[in-house]
């Protein structure tokens, strides 16, 4: 017999926050990206300008793909692993798989440049979440911004191995 | 291996364009289905989301403790 689906509410001002904070810290995350990628900064308001401008419009026109698509991602995590939350969906989920389908769905529309560093600002807000335990790791979050840069994400973590290394370095440091 | 570090001004421009950007909102159902069973409680963490909003990660001093290492 198949299995009675559950509902959880999707808590939508918690799905605003969050693409806010990652358009809010998109400069800085270029900055981060550039250097650690050691891209040469002329031009750099310019190009950091036009970045911006090319995201607000993406965002405003396809602002009902990128919510259908991340529950989606979000939806097959939970059932693939079997650990369906009471409550809500940790603030993890949010920040991964939102910037996941935002920097999919940019690279899809020859924007790497911004996909790029969309997921440097996912790696800023996870790295947040290290610090508040005292577990962030420069070597780590440096390695993975060369990583993004080389479009390895999906081939060398595949779906969901960057959203599990950060989410069990927080629960292991908050545990202990 | 040489770096190339962003200057002073560049930072400074990448936080007041910060502040300029709009709003974008999502616009989501009610609620999410899932098939597999209920194993852990988790729920966003309030205080966190806070800052977010305040943005206190986007200070000049953490900011360049962030950017150069």
């Amino acid at each position: 017999m198949a299995k009675k689906p559950h509902k959880l509410p999707t808590y939508n001002q918690d799905y605003d926050i969050v693409l806010q904070a990652i358009t809010t810290r998109l400069p800085i995350a270029y900055c981060k990206w550039s250097t650690v990628n050691n891209i040469d900064p002329a031009n750099y308001t310019a190009i950091l300008d036009s970045v911006i401008k090319g995201f607000e419009k993406y965002t405003l026109e396809n602002f009902e793909y990128i919510y259908t698509e991340t529950k989606a991602k979000i939806t097959d995590y939970i059932n693939t692993f079997e650990v369906a939350p009471q409550g809500s969906i940790d603030e993890f989920k949010l920040i991964f798989f939102l910037s996941r389908t935002l920097s999919e769905n940019l690279e899809n529309k020859g924007l790497k440049v911004i996909s790029e560093v969309v997921l440097t600002a996912m790696i800023w807000l996870l790295d947040l979440r290290l610090d508040s335990v005292k577990c962030r790791r420069e070597a780590l979050s440096t390695q993975i911004i060369k990583m993004i840069h080389r479009n390895g994400i999906a081939k060398e973590t595949g779906k969901v191995g960057l959203y599990l290394t950060y989410k069990c370095l927080y629960n292991s440091a908050k545990d202990n | 291996m040489k770096m190339i570090f962003p200057t002073a001004e560049s930072i400074e421009f990448a936080q007041e364009s910060a502040k300029k950007i709009a709003t974008v909102k999502i616009i989501a159902d009610t609620f999410m289905n899932f098939d597999a069973d209920y194993q852990n409680f988790n729920k966003v963490d309030r205080g966190f989301m806070q800052n977010l909003i305040e943005e206190k990660d986007l200070s000049r001093e953490y900011t360049k403790k962030y950017i150069y290492g």
